[in-house]
């Protein structure tokens, strides 16, 4: 169940400057879900960049919210850490969730919670299936799927944005790098949802359903490594796991890991980008005009609203020694949160950050994708979708209306929509 | 070790001057990186409009910046791009060949203006920058 609720934006502006610093908490996920989270970020960025909550449903952990500052996390491997988890992790959902799935490793996300050199060595075993020669050859097909799931959408009647489109191109697309069974495509994005949700939000009800959930993706990802792993070679994710020496036999839970990185990775950054861009070009019509005078103009829009939405709002890390950040020392063992959706909006580095403009001078200057070894595998993958979704929405839709408040994700990781409500009025 | 601030300062009067006179340095930049290693080309099937290019180059300007001043991240930066790259089959002599080719175009459009104090403030920085590419495992500062 999913319950919109609104916030006055100058009551939660009023709230967090009265609120003393030291009891801020900028992980508190009902500001992600009222979005609402913005003057926390402001905040933080003009008197504490580099911030540390004492106490939190988290525990504790520092917040690094200027550009520079999350660079020289982001970069420095050696001193933080991925191996104890890439997200903040709620400590009483992870309590209940272990009651139905039993004790798992926290990390255990495939590749991105390794550290190096295992990190490189499996990053390396699917690096090929999304790097650009071999996207080249995906394009055409990601085109015609593209076409078949807009020339379905109805006309002249409401309908989920999320739903229909979002959700459906990043399905049929991970399908296809998975080579996963077509017809049941939309399993993947659904799994996914079932993995970053707790019970009350997406499709979660309870921790039971969310524990049969994962053991049925687990499973049905066995017996497509089962098939792989004794078939000759292919292009796919899966193959290319089950046949590279460095992954071929990895342990049970890290293939697990992996196909969770793939499935969620795959799924949250694309998904609630196309979702983000219908909704930004709406708030801001000056900006729709300006791209429906200009289909050139598709590459910077996607670059814009991948920044401004910052489809995944965090990446943590642990700190493996003592070390220094923006004037503060980090302790060892301390987990570190590089907050990607503040150094989007940082002032110092991005002109008028919080305004939504698909021609700015350097439009690919964003963090979503983050940096470092663990910078996203698969940013050339989302960027290719992004684009011919929208060169063949104009080609169609002279414009998509948003005709309703959409629902946000009640996470302080994924930066999306649950539902957004539009209508296309007509046909090119 | 740290860049002298003396040379830091004379790759920042370059690079100043190199942008008044050349505006942007992406297509002769990319243009030589491509002459020279034309495996490359293929990477950026997508860009039509240079802007992965672009941002690219910018990004690699404000590495050696950061690098010669403050280094707060342009050091880590470089080893995670070479390790990064790597997956992409793009090996790391193509990051030398590439801060070389930044140094030898903004020479060329400093002139008359390129000092003997900039052209030995490269030379080192550059140095200093291939260590990073030729080692890019991270160890405990």
């Amino acid at each position: 169940m999913n319950i919109a609720v609104t916030i006055k934006p100058v009551d939660a502006a009023e709230d967090i400057a009265g609120t003393p610093l030291e009891k801020i908490n900028p992980a508190r996920v009902d500001r992600f879900y009222n979005d609402t989270i913005w003057p926390v970020f402001e905040r933080l960025r003009r008197e504490d960049p580099v911030h540390f909550t004492a106490e939190s449903e988290y525990g504790p952990y520092w917040s690094v919210t200027k550009w520079n500052d999350i660079m020289a996390v982001d970069t420095n491997h050696e001193a933080f850490s991925s191996a104890d988890g890439i997200g903040l992790a709620n400590l009483e959902a992870m309590a209940e969730q272990e009651k139905v799935m039993g004790e798992r490793r926290r990390g255990g996300a495939g590749f991105i919670t390794m550290d190096e050199p295992e990190h490189s060595q499996a990053r390396k075993a699917v690096s090929p299936t999304l790097a650009p020669s071999n996207l080249h050859s995906m394009a055409p097909q990601v085109r015609e799927r593209a076409g078949q799931i807009l020339d379905s959408l109805p006309i002249g009647k409401e309908f989920d944005w999320v739903d229909l489109v979002s959700k459906e191109l990043t399905a049929m697309t991970l399908a296809t790098l998975f080579d996963f069974p077509f017809e049941q495509r939309r399993k993947l994005p659904w799994w996914s949802d079932m993995i970053m949700n707790q019970p009350g939000h997406g499709p979660v009800e309870s921790w039971q359903q969310k524990g049969e959930a994962m053991f049925e993706c687990f499973n049905a990802f066995q017996e497509l490594w089962n098939q792989r792993v004794n078939a000759e070679p292919g292009n796919d994710l899966i193959s290319m796991l089950a046949h590279n020496p460095a992954t071929r036999d990895m342990p049970m839970q890290t293939y697990q890991g992996n196909v969770v990185l793939l499935i969620v990775g795959g799924n949250d950054t694309t998904r609630n980008t196309i979702s983000g861009s219908v909704f930004a070009l709406n708030k801001n019509p000056d900006q729709y005009a300006k791209l429906r005078a200009n289909p050139n103009l598709v590459l910077p829009m996607i670059s814009e609203t991948i920044r401004w939405q910052t489809p995944l709002a965090h990446m943590s890390r642990v700190a493996t020694r003592d070390v220094e950040v923006g004037g503060k020392t980090i302790r060892k063992g301390d987990r570190v949160v590089m907050w990607y959706i503040s150094g989007n909006r940082d002032e110092d580095m991005v002109e008028k950050p919080n305004e939504f403009i698909i021609d700015r001078e350097r439009p690919r200057q964003h963090m979503s994708f983050g940096f470092g070894i663990h910078r996203c595998v698969g940013n050339r993958v989302a960027e290719m979708q992004l684009t011919i979704i929208w060169e063949e929405i104009l080609k169609r839709f002279p414009e998509i209306k948003v005709v309703g408040d959409p629902v946000l994700n009640y996470s302080a990781f994924v930066h999306g929509y649950e539902s957004l409500p539009v209508i296309i009025p007509s046909r090119n | 070790m740290p860049t002298d601030p003396a040379e830091a300062e004379a790759i920042e009067q370059s690079l100043e001057i190199a942008a008044e006179r050349g505006g942007d340095l992406t297509p002769i930049v990319y243009g030589r990186l491509f002459e020279r290693q034309p495996e490359m080309k293929e990477l950026f099937w997508r860009d039509t409009n240079e802007s992965i290019k672009g941002e690219m180059l910018m990004r690699v300007f404000e590495a050696i910046l950061d690098f010669i001043r403050a280094r707060q991240f342009a050091h880590h930066m470089i080893q995670t791009e070479v390790v990064t790259h790597a997956g992409y089959d793009v090996p790391p002599e193509v990051f030398a060949t590439f801060f070389g080719l930044v140094a030898e175009v903004v020479e060329e459009f400093c002139g008359e203006e390129w000092s003997p104090a900039m052209a030995q403030a490269w030379r080192r920085a550059l140095a200093d920058l291939d260590f990073y590419v030729a080692h890019p495992e991270q160890v405990a500062a």
